[in-house]
């Protein structure tokens, strides 16, 4: 499904050349559960960024779904993680002046989805993390699990391919983070959501198939 | 999706309330002022739009070669049978001479006096030309018979109450004889034309002499639709050449017109009748003093939204992240911005009434209420709506949806350092003009001041004008003269042709060996005139008190201009013959040093006062001066004197000093108007200096933490903070000043006598809107700096 070859990118700094990925070679297939580890500077989140498109590259070849992203437009690009993406930040990054139920809702107003049929998805959504009691609050209300856990939702409700996250707990004390890590568990073998996380910690990273190490812009093999 | 975007928006709204009501305050109050000057410009534009025939009409006005910059609006009463006669194009032309040249009648009807301002003598040819509305009497031909009259419906009420005018008669100044013909409905408000009674022309004692020489009469006429305007143009400059015979007595040419720039193009055109003249110039500085505060308020809004935007740049991120395009990003910042520009709209209506009424009181215009709920000014609102939306909102729009998604999340975010080039260039703009207009408030009270200061070379205060042009004959008058001449408050008793401030008779100045003579104003008078008006004599004495009955000789009161011209010291011109078309025997018997016998804005020319038997013109005024102590008392005794001895004259009064403050209403009107307009721009521009400097403070409260952790005190804090603002608000004077000091003496040059800009007064002016911007800021700057550290730190 995402497959990256020789992809570099870099920033250059005062005529130096500082890589931030560097020859990167990595194939992620449908259903796959990622972790993406190594120390702060290593090129995590640049990763990660790009891979959801959010970034550009300078060097290499990225393949999504066969297709070439970077000969896609910016308009195509956006459709693409529209429809394919889902994002969890480590921040959580919900919208503050939105409750709970319109956070959830945003994603699908984006694609320009029925009124009647928003309410449907958004209600369901609400049920499954058992959240139905909470959607009028407002994020400033809720605590650090349980913004997360509407981050969630609102990444899973467009019904994407892959959940992309980035440090989900890392702001999150461990029984809280190991209520996200058991979501995203469920959500790879039930639904067969593909997901790649950025993790710091050892025993998250475990939950996933395979580790990926990241060292000064390469990956460690 | 829209209901999405103003759900937001309205959250947005209640979030962020300093911000919400800095700008809802500032661009209310914007839309506010510029609802009545919309109502004022648009009546100014709608002027005689409301005549049938308004394509097809033209004014015949006057340029006379002697000075060739100068415009009248009034031609000989010859021109306009002329044209009828001559001129296939022409359907229609006829005469409008206000009474007596300008000066009020009075009126009398059964037993009862009235004064009358605007009876005008006129062709029955009017009434093709205009379109009269009548409600009463025969209307197709009202002025059939010479001694017909019409009056519009307010002079029915006003002379004869609810009974029916027809067939009734009204004697003018003690002369003709007129019956009512007719009623029409009053003219509205926006007509040039205004009289409340018009009578045939045939009547007046003007018609009697049909002459191509003295140029007082106001001539319209219509056109046959079609007819090339310069065509006719060319047929009625070659009236002059045809009917005048000696080539030296065409003293002028002749021009059209068009009815439709009479009352805004006509500013600079003298001897009209027309007293409701605007001015292009006049509506075009207000539209522009209009536009100049919706401006400041809509940079308020783009800086404060683009300060705040730092806030909201996370919240664009991670809708991008959501799939939100460019496109609905943008539309989100719209509707941000259009629905705080409605609600601005709304309450900005909502204060009109208010503004509406301040703004006829301060200009003495009548827009009516009624108007804010017309077509024209909903029409106007939503073009307002959507201009605001669209200048306030574009910046933060493209600004944000311009930027990756990655860039807005980031923690800080900072759009190339561009908002802040941005936004300090705006306060800079917003700024230069408050300090322009501070120094223009300045100069114009110090310019009305010296203007109302002024030494006119006479003495106005305390002079009573009584109208006389309506008593039939001079002898008449002697009881009453007699009778207020023993009151011991009256001190003199003047007889005048014209008082000062009115216009007097021109004649030509001859001398032997120049090689052009010299325009000069003539006044008949009498030997109380010195006295009375305070005029100071040089030499010689006033003149005689006496004339003998066979006496043939002119006697002259000069100004120092007259005997500039003729070269003689005031001493020498004792007793010199001198050429002013009064005939042989003028003789200069006193010199007067020079005074303003019009208003400042004009120099001083030769004027001379002279008495003689049989002068060409008659008293108009009596000029009596008195003591003001017991005012209230004098008037009385004088006015029922009056009524007992001309018991056909209404009493028609007023005082000089407060006549010659009406020659400077405009500038007055000026004067507030820019003082309002001034203190709003300055107050909508701390405003938006007030919410940048939360914004800053709030943007620096970690600085500021970090800053007194290591030691700063309060004072160097909100020094620093307000120096920020301060530098901006210097570059604003260095750049507003010349703006300033350039329009201002645009406006001075208005003037003859006029005050020279200091610069010590500009540079006041200038730190005075430094001191306003200091105080605005430095509330904010206080506040921040004594936060706890502890607090301000903890907000990362």
């Amino acid at each position: 499904m995402i497959e990256l070859a020789n992809l570099s990118k870099w920033v250059k700094a005062g005529g130096n050349q500082t890589f931030l990925l560097k020859d990167i070679n990595l194939k992620i297939d449908k259903g796959d559960f990622v972790s993406i580890m190594g120390p702060s500077g290593s090129g995590k989140s640049t990763l990660l960024n790009v891979i959801g498109m959010l970034d550009d590259y300078d060097e290499g070849q990225y393949l999504f779904d066969g297709e070439d992203v970077g000969g896609l437009k910016e308009k195509a690009k956006q459709s693409l993680h529209k429809d394919h993406i889902g994002f969890v930040f480590q921040a959580y990054h919900l919208i503050d002046e939105l409750t709970v139920y319109e956070n959830i809702e945003t994603p699908l107003l984006y694609q320009n989805m029925k009124s009647a049929e928003r309410k449907a998805i958004v209600a369901d959504m609400l049920d499954r993390f058992q959240m139905v009691g909470k959607k009028d609050l407002f994020p400033a209300q809720l605590s650090g699990g349980q913004q997360q856990l509407v981050g969630i939702a609102r990444a899973l409700v467009a019904n994407p391919d892959i959940i992309l996250a980035d440090e989900p707990t890392g702001n999150l004390n461990s029984k809280q983070g190991e209520e996200i890590m058991d979501i995203f568990t469920r959500l790879n073998k039930e639904d067969g959501v593909t997901i790649i996380q950025v993790t710091h910690s050892e025993k998250n990273a475990a939950y996933g198939h395979r580790i990926i190490n990241l060292l000064d812009a390469r990956i460690e093999n | 999706m829209i209901t999405y975007y103003l759900k937001i928006a309205w959250r947005n709204f209640k979030s962020s309330k300093l911000f919400s009501l800095l700008n809802l305050l500032g661009l209310s109050v914007a839309i506010a002022v510029c609802i009545p000057l919309f109502l004022f410009i648009g009546k100014e534009r709608s002027f005689d739009s409301g005549y049938a025939n308004k394509d097809h009409i033209y004014r015949v006005n006057l340029i006379p070669h002697q000075k060739s910059d100068e415009t009248w609006g009034s031609v000989p009463n010859a021109v306009a049978p002329a044209m009828m006669q001559d001129i296939p194009e022409i359907s229609y032309a006829a005469r409008m001479l206000k009474n007596g040249f300008g000066t009020p009648a009075s009126l009398r009807v059964g037993q009862e006096n009235f004064k009358e301002d605007l009876l005008y003598w006129s062709d029955p040819e009017l009434f093709k030309i205009f379109d009269f509305q009548f409600t009463a009497g025969e209307g197709k031909n009202p002025l059939q018979e010479d001694n017909a009259a019409v009056i519009n419906e307010s002079e029915s009420r006003r002379l004869f109450g609810e009974a029916s005018p027809l067939g009734k008669t009204i004697i003018v100044d003690n002369g003709p004889t007129l019956v009512v013909r007719g009623v029409y409905k009053d003219l509205p408000d926006n007509s040039s034309i205004d009289p409340a009674m018009i009578a045939n022309f045939k009547s007046s004692r003007m018609s009697r002499s049909i002459y191509w020489s003295n140029a007082s009469y106001e001539t319209f006429c219509l056109l046959k639709p079609g007819s090339d305007i310069k065509i006719v143009n060319q047929k009625v400059q070659a009236l002059t050449a045809k009917y005048i015979k000696d080539p030296s007595d065409r003293w002028f040419s002749l021009s059209l017109q068009p009815l439709s720039e009479i009352h805004l193009h006509s500013a600079q055109v003298m001897d009209t009748y027309i007293s409701r003249i605007g001015d292009i110039k006049t509506v075009r500085q207000i539209g522009l003093l209009g536009l100049l505060i919706i401006l400041i308020a809509c940079i308020n809004y783009m800086n404060l939204a683009t300060a705040k935007s730092e806030k909201r740049a996370r919240e664009v991120g991670i809708n991008k992240t959501l799939g939100a395009t460019r496109k609905q990003m943008v539309l989100r910042f719209y509707a941000d911005t259009a629905l705080l520009a409605f609600l601005s709209v709304v309450t900005g209506f909502l204060l009109s009434f208010g503004s509406l009424f301040l703004f006829n009181s301060i200009s003495g215009s009548h827009l009516a209420m009624t108007d804010l709920f017309g077509l024209p000014t909903l029409l106007f609102l939503m073009v307002i709506w959507v201009l605001v939306t669209l200048l306030a909102g574009s910046y933060p729009a493209l600004l944000l949806s311009g930027s990756s998604a990655l860039q807005l999340m980031q923690k800080r975010f900072h759009a190339g350092g561009l908002d802040r080039v941005l936004r300090k260039a705006l306060v800079v703009v917003q700024f230069s003009c408050s300090i322009v207009l501070i120094i223009a408030i300045v100069i114009i009270y110090q310019q009305m001041r010296f203007v109302g200061n002024k030494n006119l070379g006479f003495k106005p205060d305390g002079v009573l004008m009584i109208n006389i042009s309506g008593v039939a004959k001079a002898q008449n008058l002697v009881g009453f003269t007699n009778e207020i001449s023993q009151m011991p408050n009256v001190r003199n008793v003047a007889f005048l042709q014209s008082p000062p401030g009115f216009g007097a008779s021109q004649r030509s100045l001859h001398k032997a060996d120049a090689k052009s003579d010299l325009t000069l104003y003539t006044c008949h008078a009498d030997a109380e005139v010195v006295p009375a008006l305070g005029l100071h004599l040089l030499a010689g004495q006033s003149l005689p008190k006496q004339l003998a009955k066979t006496d043939s000789a002119v006697y002259v009161l000069a100004n120092k201009k007259v005997v500039d011209f003729m070269g003689w010291t005031p001493e020498q011109a004792i007793g010199r013959k001198v050429d002013v078309d009064l005939g042989e025997n003028a003789y200069i018997v006193g010199v007067v040093d020079n005074f303003n016998y019009l208003s400042l804005k004009s120099p001083i020319e030769p004027y001379i006062y002279y008495a003689a038997n049989d002068a060409p013109e008659s008293f108009n005024a009596l000029m009596v001066k008195i003591n003001t102590d017991q005012l209230a008392g004098t008037m009385d005794k004088i006015q029922s004197a009056f009524g007992k001895d001309v018991p056909s004259v209404a009493f028609d009064y007023s005082f000089l000093d407060s006549h010659l403050a009406t020659l400077y209403n405009a500038d007055r009107v000026m004067q507030r108007t820019v003082l309002l307009f001034s203190c709003l721009a300055i107050f909508v521009s701390c405003l938006g200096l007030f919410g940048l400097s939360a914004f800053m403070a709030e943007q620096k409260t970690k600085e500021i933490g970090i800053r007194k952790v290591l030691g700063a005190s309060n004072f160097s804090i909100s020094r620093m903070l307000s120096l920020h603002f301060l530098r901006l608000v210097v570059l604003s004077i260095i750049i507003g000043i010349p703006i300033a000091v350039y329009l201002m003496r645009e406006w001075l040059s208005n003037f003859e006598y006029r005050i020279h800009i200091s610069w010590l007064v500009v540079a006041l002016a200038a730190l005075s809107g430094l001191l306003i911007a200091l105080i605005t800021v430095s509330y904010q700057s206080v506040k921040a700096s004594r936060a706890n550290p502890v607090n301000s730190i903890k907000t990362e």
